[in-house]
């Protein structure tokens, strides 16, 4: 009878516990735990549950830049516009410092220990910002030049995006850049929405937009990117919708969740820097999250509507390997 | 597909997780309801959870009566709210 080895030229891998790192795909082993064969396969992404909110709340601004340092900030509680602000482990949240107004749906970058808030609806809009240091917030000298809610924005707290987003009368397209003490515009974007998808740790020189509701037509499956000096049209969603979780740079970032006509949606995308892939879907159909995260692989969304304000927290996750158990059916 | 429904309190994290979600369908509803795919991997996750088992038409009423709840707090909310912030739709269990 032909062996592994003398097919092969090398005898199979005994391991005590699973393999965890992308070098496993594709290699077969003994699992000498579990007395089974296995094999790994490229991960798939999944979203999995984490700890809830301290407060429910829709309209909630999120910030971090991995999946367990996400800052959840503001937005519209039962009992009315927010100030709290919660920090993230990766398994529960924590009070922290509140902020010095509350708001609802600003624009934020930047870490859990360097973040910053910009503009929201008070009401009214405002061009306020403020900055977090991992335990305090601070009302900066500085304020964008627009005052505007439903926006997001991008990068560090020493360079930092701004695009879009909701004034009175309307949505517009003006794109500022943050160098760590001012808001300077640049060129906006060529569609006006809110309430979009951002690739939240994209720079001022490398941006990425999409979705986002677009008056008055509803919402739009429209990406830009922006290289600095100027934004392109490059491939459109899948799904049209607004009200996204959302993570990545330019060329990796995850949309998850949103609102269309239908009702909030759990339709989640992947961009890998060229096109638009639906992946695996959130458990809960919400829109106007926060989010923190990594870029495609690696993303937290919490708050939202659901339809009710919601404290749940799902976070996604491509794992490095799928690890299968060989069987005989 | 065939799906099972219950009511479970979600406690937070690995009350679903990564893996998991790769083994059954589960969608998660108002009212702690939650559809789950009709397998022994979903079976097994409505153990876990402590799942109370519902039909559908009763799952159904506990999310038809948290959306009208939604419905209803949104109606009582300001018109500066409103511009934010789209009426609760109603949801068809699948």
């Amino acid at each position: 009878m032909a062996t592994y080895k003398g097919i092969k030229g090398f005898e199979v891998q005994s391991l005590a516990s699973d393999p965890t790192t992308a070098s496993s795909v594709g290699q077969l082993y003994y699992n000498t735990t579990g007395s089974v064969f296995k094999y790994g396969t490229v991960g798939v992404g999944a979203w999995a549950s984490g700890g809830a909110l301290n407060t429910a709340r829709t309209g909630v601004t999120g910030f971090g830049r991995t999946q367990s340092t996400a800052v959840a900030a503001g937005g519209t509680a039962p009992g009315g516009i927010s100030n709290a602000t919660e920090k993230y482990d990766g398994t529960s949240w924590a009070n922290s410092g509140n902020l010095s107004a509350a708001k609802e749906t600003a624009a934020s970058f930047g870490t859990s220990t360097a973040g910053v808030i910009a503009g929201g609806n008070v009401p009214p809009y405002t061009a306020v910002v403020e900055t977090f240091n991992g335990s305090v917030w601070s009302t900066s000298p500085a304020t964008m030049n627009t005052a505007r809610n439903l926006i997001k924005g991008a990068g560090l707290s020493t360079a930092g995006l701004v695009a879009g987003g909701g004034t009175t009368p309307g949505y517009v397209t003006n794109t500022e850049s943050f160098n760590g003490s001012s808001f300077a515009n640049v060129t906006g974007t060529n569609t006006a929405r809110a309430n979009y998808g951002m690739a939240s740790q994209g720079t001022p020189t490398a941006g990425l937009v999409w979705g986002g509701g677009v008056a008055p037509t509803g919402q739009t499956v429209n990406t830009e990117k922006y290289n600095g000096s100027s934004w392109t049209e490059v491939a459109n969603l899948n799904t049209s919708r607004e009200g996204f979780a959302n993570a990545g740079t330019q060329t990796s970032a995850i949309g998850g969740g949103g609102s269309n006509p239908g009702g909030n949606v759990t339709n989640t995308e992947s961009w890998d820097g060229t096109s638009w892939s639906e992946v695996g879907e959130m458990a809960t159909a919400r829109t106007l999250m926060g989010s923190g995260g990594l870029g495609s692989g690696s993303m937290t969304g919490f708050g939202g509507a659901a339809p009710s304000h919601s404290a749940l927290t799902e976070e996604w996750t491509v794992p490095d390997v799928l690890i299968k158990t060989v069987t005989t059916s | 597909m065939a799906y099972k429904y219950c009511t479970a309190d979600n406690w937070g994290k690995d009350f679903f997780t990564h893996d998991e979600r790769l083994k059954f369908y589960l969608s998660g509803q108002p009212g702690n309801v939650w559809v789950v795919g009709d397998n022994s991997d979903g079976e097994a996750w409505i153990t876990k959870v402590s799942g109370v088992s519902k039909t559908k038409a009763e799952a159904q009423a506990i999310v038809d009566a948290e959306v009208v709840i939604a419905k209803a707090n949104y109606d009582s909310q300001s018109d500066e709210y409103k511009a934010n912030h789209s009426s609760p739709t109603d949801i068809t269990l699948p």
